[in-house]
């Protein structure tokens, strides 16, 4: 886990960043979805706070999102927000261990949370055959979710004063 | 004269460095004008292609709201026209968020439609939005019918941007780009409205029934416009 300054502020900022980040999420990712799936930056917040701040920060940052995730989409509400819950958890746990503030190790822990969340939301919710599931959901939301992650590190970082 | 023809050419000399000097000058001066008009036309050719651009979306706009106007001439219903102001935030779902809602007339289960033909079905309403099930949508479910030999079978979504129709008898003979329309069997959705065309077709893992995959009319993924009818 990281020290981080500026605690305070970002805990305040985290309800509008997330509510902000949902309405790109609806209004305007899908012009650079690739194959139909789009990154989804509820969860890269999600990944961000657990890795900097540890699970409970990840497991607080995950209901919020999950919360305002359920809201603005049209799935089952509760899903979003018991998945992100655990995966910030997660993403807390990973972070402790094996966080570096490198790019490639952002993506590659960030895709195995993108991977643990899209599993976990499966297993609740079951929406799709397995094998449809990891072909046109699983994979490529988790591989673009971690590529993403980097600008929006980047950028969280920058708004919430990390450095 | 005879000191001047000496000093000739020097003073030519003189003379062309100045030309030269003075078609520098003029050069310069020309360059710094040209310069500046090519700033100002470079400047107005981008106001003249904002323009444009406007320009053709409007024209896009204009065509697709003509297509759909005279698709709800066609349609014998109450129908409401509504702008895609969002889409499903989560990967695992496919719907869409309307700019119209209960206040305009829209209702829970009212059909969805595009010029191309259908969309899906309003789940959710507020006052003044709404919120589709895509036919993509792998909870969606829609009594369809292969329009050449009328068999009939439940359409379901299968996300990535795709459907398919399932429960076709084993004998039926589906062809690949055979028209899929909506059965009006579960009363939801009138019956006529086509849905897409068949891709492929093989045996279910039943081994019981032939399933036929779908490729829907509707741009789904794109769709900018809907009309929602009774």
């Amino acid at each position: 886990m990281y020290r981080v300054k500026n605690l305070t502020y970002a805990w305040l900022a985290v309800l509008p960043i997330v509510l902000i980040f949902a309405l790109i999420q609806t209004a305007a990712l899908d012009t650079i979805s690739i194959f139909g799936v789009k990154p989804d930056i509820l969860l890269i917040v999600v990944i961000l706070f657990g890795f900097r701040l540890g699970w409970m920060s990840g497991c607080i940052t995950g209901l919020i999102s999950g919360f305002v995730k359920d809201i603005f989409s049209g799935t089952l509400l509760g899903v979003d927000s018991f998945s992100f819950a655990l995966t910030g958890i997660v993403a807390g746990w990973l972070g402790r261990r094996f966080y570096a503030e490198t790019p490639i190790a952002q993506v590659i822990l960030s895709f195995w949370v993108a991977l643990f969340n899209h599993f976990l939301y499966l297993v609740v919710s079951h929406p799709l055959p397995l094998g449809d599931a990891i072909k046109f959901i699983i994979l490529p939301s988790s591989a673009y979710t971690a590529l993403f992650s980097v600008p929006v590190f980047f950028i969280l970082r920058k708004i919430l004063l990390w450095g | 004269m005879g000191v001047i023809e000496t000093f000739k050419p020097a003073l030519g000399a003189v003379n062309n460095g100045l030309s030269s000097v003075k078609y520098l000058g003029n050069l310069i001066v020309r360059y710094n004008s040209c310069f500046k008009e090519n700033e100002s036309l470079k400047k107005k050719i981008e106001e003249l292609t904002v323009k444009l651009t406007s320009l053709e979306e409007a024209r896009i706009e204009n065509e697709r709201l003509k297509r759909l106007l005279s698709f709800k001439e066609n349609v014998k219903m109450n129908a409401v026209a509504a702008h895609v102001i969002g889409r499903d935030a989560s990967n695992w779902a496919e719907t869409l968020l309307l700019d119209k809602g209960e206040k305009n007339g829209i209702k829970v289960n009212s059909t969805v439609v595009s010029s191309g033909g259908l969309v899906g079905r309003v789940i959710d309403v507020g006052p003044t939005t709404a919120r589709v099930l895509l036919i993509t949508d792998p909870n969606s479910r829609v009594g369809g019918l292969v329009q050449s030999n009328r068999e009939s079978g439940v359409v379901e979504g299968i996300g990535n941007n795709r459907c398919r129709i399932k429960y076709l008898p084993l004998n039926s003979v589906v062809k690949n780009g055979d028209v899929v329309i909506t059965s009006g069997i579960s009363g939801l959705i009138p019956k006529g409205i086509i849905v897409g065309r068949v891709l492929d077709v093989t045996r279910d893992s039943s081994g019981l029934y032939m399933r036929a995959t779908i490729q829907p009319q509707a741009d789904v993924q794109k769709i900018e416009e809907v009309l929602c009818i009774e």
